[in-house]
């Protein structure tokens, strides 16, 4: 727990300064080379610049803490309200995609490793490696490609908002798909993996020499066994599957966090970039978190030495 | 009629013939050891009568259990078979139970699989088995995991869930292998009273023939799959069993303990003291080494004795007390336990032994030079030099660590269980090797064992330890003879190759 | 085989690069795979982009593995706060995924290959330090060694003489993985803006702009898609056959 909090204190001093003071002047930065003196002044003024640093970065922080992370000075909106705005269309497509790939994806591995060496387990490993080569803004294009332009049955992407519940849903499900193919695949590749390696081990001997038939002990042993590996890698996985969101709400034109930061990026709205990326680092510090404790909760040999 | 009846048993895997026509009985109520050295085909035989051999082996011959053929059943049948009428111990312990399951529930689960009990009926039944092999009873085995008991207590475990349904047959593969002097005298006679009082018939796998003698009513002797020799153990003839009677006298030879003439110290502990994280590994420990001695260090695991070999090498620095070199340079090498950890393996032999080299910059003719001298000490070939670890076997990778501890002319070297690794035939030619060198180069050695007849055929001199201190130390004839302490006498007590009963006829009771 | 894919791509650099009026033209003799919509040859700029893609991932490869195996190999060699503290620090910067690294990075190196570079070799360092760590860490509780140490090796010797040669299989695997991954997030980059920028051909910024002509053009669409696949299926059957090969089990029999 102290060490979580550590974490985010670290990351939001190295957020500061890779924003604040690594670019040089912010004001100087938002209004160009060409800007008139008295006008960066003001600009400083407003945007707290003229003060110490330690007191900008104490403004900063008590800011996180409190919720407050400061006005966009492109939409003069506090970013924290323009980041509620747009959460309920990344979080509900971050969630849908990683249920999406746990259910596509260990089932995979699971039959791959069950028939090891038949037609069966060759075409999951194939397929597993063509989904793992395929960048996924593109798989994203291809499902557009199909879906939308040529047989029209779902939306080529923007998004209607929630009160229309069905459009909604029919707008998230190719993005959904499009973030959870490569994820599946790296789940059935790990879940394959960690099954084959059980299998080999004396405690499934032992098993079957109770009566247990293979698949009672897969089922029994090595498959809880396989799940150690398998949770730890989702978790690793989660910041890629943020990436992922961002970079695929803007192949559909989704109203998330993603459009928010790239738009703040070429506007140089070092708020909206500040306070959105401490987001998605704090959640993915937070995920990481979260696994070990649930590889607490699996693995009894982690919970004696803590 | 037997209970297990084995005929002409074949087993051919990827092309190679591994068990090799074996003919094999077994009746209720007796004990029969399957003994032989690693590789060749007693684990497997163990494995194909419960009908679990390699995935791509091929099997020959009849298994008949109770007059019913195995291996022309059906999967589904050898299920039912399985855990009900054949119950199989492993050696490793360890490996053998799910990390994720607690111990009482391994135990409980053939309970629930073949007689459909519900989980609190399957737990009380289950402790009820546990209690007939002896587990503790103060430990509640539903709460506890595989890493948090014990290896005798992980041992008892398995063979209670082996037991849980009563079956006729109990195939043990190397059961004490991993266990200490004391747990397994406890754990070989547990199986002693499973056979004279259950009627249970078992079958020892095991390389360790002097324990399988103490036990086992039969003895059979294995060898590239074939069944060489098979005896009563009462009366192991040198006419019919030659290889038998050889192989035991050679695990029981009683080398006359050397009195070494007093030589000078060349190395004093006084109150060694060490701590591995925050456990008093070693408490004021006290000892001499004299030079062109050997002494040795006996005690179980967890006694303090690879503790006291790290400090002595230097390896590591003790917390308390001081070591003193009486010589300006002394110089201490090393051999381990495991040959094949010891030798970095894309290294050749030669380029392993000419290590301890490396200060003293000499060109490369004058270096492969002392490493052909080296590798003629210790018995081998010069052309080992090219060789890499995984071309040569166990004993000769342990040759070649002894040729890299001895090639720098060290003053001492410690050797910490250097044949413990090794089958019985290529532990006496090693331990011969050891005690050659030592009497020719007058080095020092510090041989650390378990084993208390190994200790006997090369130490002179022995320091017993327990819980990391010294209970006893003199002249090994005195300290095996006439032990001092009660824990040396019940070390020696455990002890098969040193007990006296393996020879003499056995009373009515086994 | 598998390499057959790969010294096609870099080798056949076609350094067509040509603004005519003849935009969106279909396949033809003069081009194999028809223009773009601003008359550019799609093959040529295709090709064109593999030198983008390549020195991207290859460079950032080259920092991750360059800096993050020392240091995985230094932590695992002792149990002290040095291991520790380099081992937190790597966690850390993982939780900072390529693309918010290259978000932060922005304003500083602005748009363009040396940002990609930086976030994705940034990136890469953990993955490395990991890898080195998890493997060498067994090895230095080997018996051998110690034998090293009693024969009056210090520690840097050791790790340059025993350790490193013996991880070095799993680096190789692990870089030829990372390559692959290199050029997934390049092209993820570069077709947000952050990476390679427009007059420099780069496979992911031809698809941000193929994506408006996806109902008129889907070749636009489909060939820098197949370039990007082809190049990563490369390298991770490169991978494949590497960790075979390596394999002690498999090469001995």
């Amino acid at each position: 727990m102290i060490g979580l909090v550590a974490t985010l204190a670290v990351a939001s001093i190295l957020v500061f300064f890779m924003l604040q003071i690594l670019p040089g002047d912010p004001a100087q930065l938002i209004l160009g080379t060409g800007a008139r003196p008295d006008t960066l002044l003001a600009l400083r003024h407003e945007m707290g610049l003229d003060q110490p640093l330690l007191t900008r970065f104490f403004q900063w922080v008590s800011g996180l803490l409190s919720g407050n992370l400061g006005m966009s000075h492109t939409y003069h909106v506090p970013v924290a309200t323009l980041i509620a705005e747009r959460l309920p269309v990344s979080l509900p497509l971050a969630i849908v995609s990683l249920v999406l790939a746990v259910l596509l994806g260990i089932p995979g591995g699971l039959i791959a490793a069950m028939n090891k060496d038949t037609w069966l387990d060759r075409a999951v490993r194939i397929k597993t490696q063509l989904l793992l080569a395929i960048p996924n803004f593109w798989l994203a294009m291809l499902l557009v490609f199909i879906f939308a332009i040529t047989f029209h049955w779902l939306p080529a992407g923007g998004f209607s908002g929630w009160s229309n519940g069905w459009n909604a849903i029919r707008s998230l499900i190719l993005p959904a798909f499009a973030l959870a193919a490569p994820q599946a695949a790296i789940l059935t590749r790990v879940t394959r993996g960690a099954l084959l390696e059980n299998l080999e081990d004396t405690y499934m001997i032992a098993a079957r020499a109770r009566g247990l038939s293979q698949n009672a002990a897969i089922f029994r042993h090595a498959l809880p066994n396989a799940m150690i590996p398998v949770v730890s890698i989702m978790g690793l996985q989660f910041s890629f599957l943020l990436a992922g969101t961002i970079i695929i709400e803007n192949v559909f034109y989704l109203p998330g966090l993603g459009r928010l930061i790239f738009q703040a990026v070429n506007q140089r709205d070092l708020a909206v970039v500040g306070g959105a990326s401490m987001l998605l680092i704090a959640s993915v510090i937070i995920v990481t978190f979260l696994v070990d404790l649930a590889a607490l909760a699996i693995d009894p040999r982690l919970r004696r030495r803590s | 009629m037997a209970l297990l009846d084995i005929k002409g048993l074949s087993l051919t895997l990827n092309g190679r013939r591994l068990l090799d026509g074996l003919n094999l009985t077994l009746e209720s109520g007796k004990i029969v050891g399957l003994v032989g050295a690693s590789g060749s085909g007693k684990s497997l035989t163990a494995r194909s009568i419960i009908g679990l051999p390699p995935k791509a082996a091929a099997l020959s011959g009849t298994i008949l259990l109770n007059d019913t053929s195995l291996l022309t059943l059906s999967e589904k049948k050898l299920g039912h078979i399985r855990g009900r009428d054949i119950g199989i111990v492993f050696q490793d312990s360890a490996a053998a139970f799910d990390p994720l399951m607690t111990i009482g529930d391994h135990v409980a689960e053939p309970l629930r699989w073949h007689l459909g009990l519900d989980q609190k009926a399957a737990r009380i039944e289950a402790r009820r088995v546990l209690d007939r092999t002896e587990f503790p009873a103060d430990i509640d085995a539903f709460a506890r995991y595989p890493h948090e008991i014990s290896g005798g207590q992980r041992q008892r475990a398995m063979i209670a869930a082996a037991l849980a349904l009563s079956p006729k047959l109990l195939l043990a593969d190397e059961p004490t292998t991993a266990l200490d002097v004391t747990t397994e005298a406890s754990i070989l006679n547990l199986f002693l009273k499973l056979a004279r009082e259950e009627g249970i018939g078992i079958l020892l796998v095991s390389h360790d023939l002097p324990a399988v003698a103490t036990l086992a009513d039969h003895i059979a002797l294995i060898e590239e799959g074939k069944i060489i020799e098979a005896s009563d153990t009462k009366n192991i003839d040198a006419k019919y069993s030659p290889r038998l009677r050889a192989l035991l006298e050679s695990a029981m030879a009683e080398n006359a303990v050397l009195e070494m003439k007093q030589s000078e110290v060349i190395l004093r502990g006084r109150h060694l003291s060490f701590s591995y994280q925050k456990k008093r590994a070693l408490d004021d420990v006290s000892f001499e080494l004299r030079s062109g001695e050997c002494l040795g260090i006996v005690g179980q695991s967890g006694s303090g004795k690879s503790t006291l070999a790290r400090l002595i090498t230097g390896l590591a620095k003790p917390l308390a007390g001081q070591l003193e070199a009486l010589q300006s340079l002394c110089q201490v090498q090393m051999v381990f336990q495991d040959p094949a950890g010891s030798l970095n393996p894309r290294w050749t032999l030669g380029q392993s032994i000419a290590e301890p080299l490396h200060a003293e910059a000499l060109d490369s003719a004058a270096q492969s030079q002392r490493v052909t001298l080296a590798l003629q000490e210790v018995g081998l070939d010069p052309n080992f030099a090219e060789r890499y670890p995984h071309q040569v076997s166990g004993g000769q990778a342990q040759r070649a660590a002894i040729a890299r501890a001895i090639i720098s002319k060290p003053d001492i070297v410690v050797l910490d269980e250097p044949v413990s690794a090794l089958d019985i035939g290529v532990r006496a030619q090693i331990l011969d090797l050891l005690d050659g060198l030592r009497q020719q180069h007058g080095i020092a050695m510090v041989f650390i064992t378990h084993d208390l007849g190994v200790a006997r055929r090369v130490a002179n001199h022995l320091l017993v330890m327990k819980d990391g201190k010294v209970v006893e130390q003199g002249p090994t004839g005195r300290v095996l003879v006439e032990p001092a302490d009660a824990y040396t006498r019940s070390l020696v007590e455990a002890s098969p190759s040193l007990s006296h009963k393996v020879f003499a006829p056995r009373g009515s009771e086994g | 085989m598998c390499i057959a894919f790969l010294s096609l791509m870099p080798w056949m650099k076609d350094p067509t690069f040509i603004q005519v009026g003849e935009k969106l033209h279909a396949p033809s003799v003069d081009h194999w795979l028809g223009t773009d919509q601003l008359g550019r040859d799609l093959f040529g700029l295709t090709m064109r982009g593999t030198v983008a893609s390549l020195l991207v991932a290859i460079a950032a490869v080259g920092i991750g593995a360059g800096i993050g195996v020392p240091l995985g190999l230094v932590a695992s060699a002792r149990e002290n706060w040095l291991s520790q503290a380099i081992m937190r620090a790597n966690d850390f910067i993982f939780a900072f995924p390529a693309l918010v690294i290259a978000i932060l990075l922005h304003d500083t190196v602005g748009a363009g290959m040396l940002n990609a570079i930086l976030a994705i070799g940034i990136f890469n360092i953990p993955v490395f330090a990991r890898v080195s760590f998890n493997r060498a860490q067994s090895i230095w509780t080997l018996d051998f060694i110690h034998a090293s140490r009693l024969a009056g090796r210090h520690e840097l010797s050791i790790a340059i003489r025993h350790a490193l040669p013996l991880i070095l299989g799993t680096i190789i695997i692990q870089i030829t993985i990372q390559l692959g991954l290199g050029i997934l997030a390049e092209a993820g980059l570069s077709y947000v803006g952050l990476g390679v920028t427009p007059p420099t051909p780069s496979w992911g910024r031809m698809l941000n702009e193929a994506q408006t002509f996806i109902g008129i053009a889907p070749r636009m669409v489909l060939v820098p898609g197949i370039a990007i696949v082809l190049a990563v299926l490369g390298f991770t059957l490169l991978g494949d056959a590497l960790s075979e090969w390596l394999d002690p089990r498999k090469r001995r029999s």
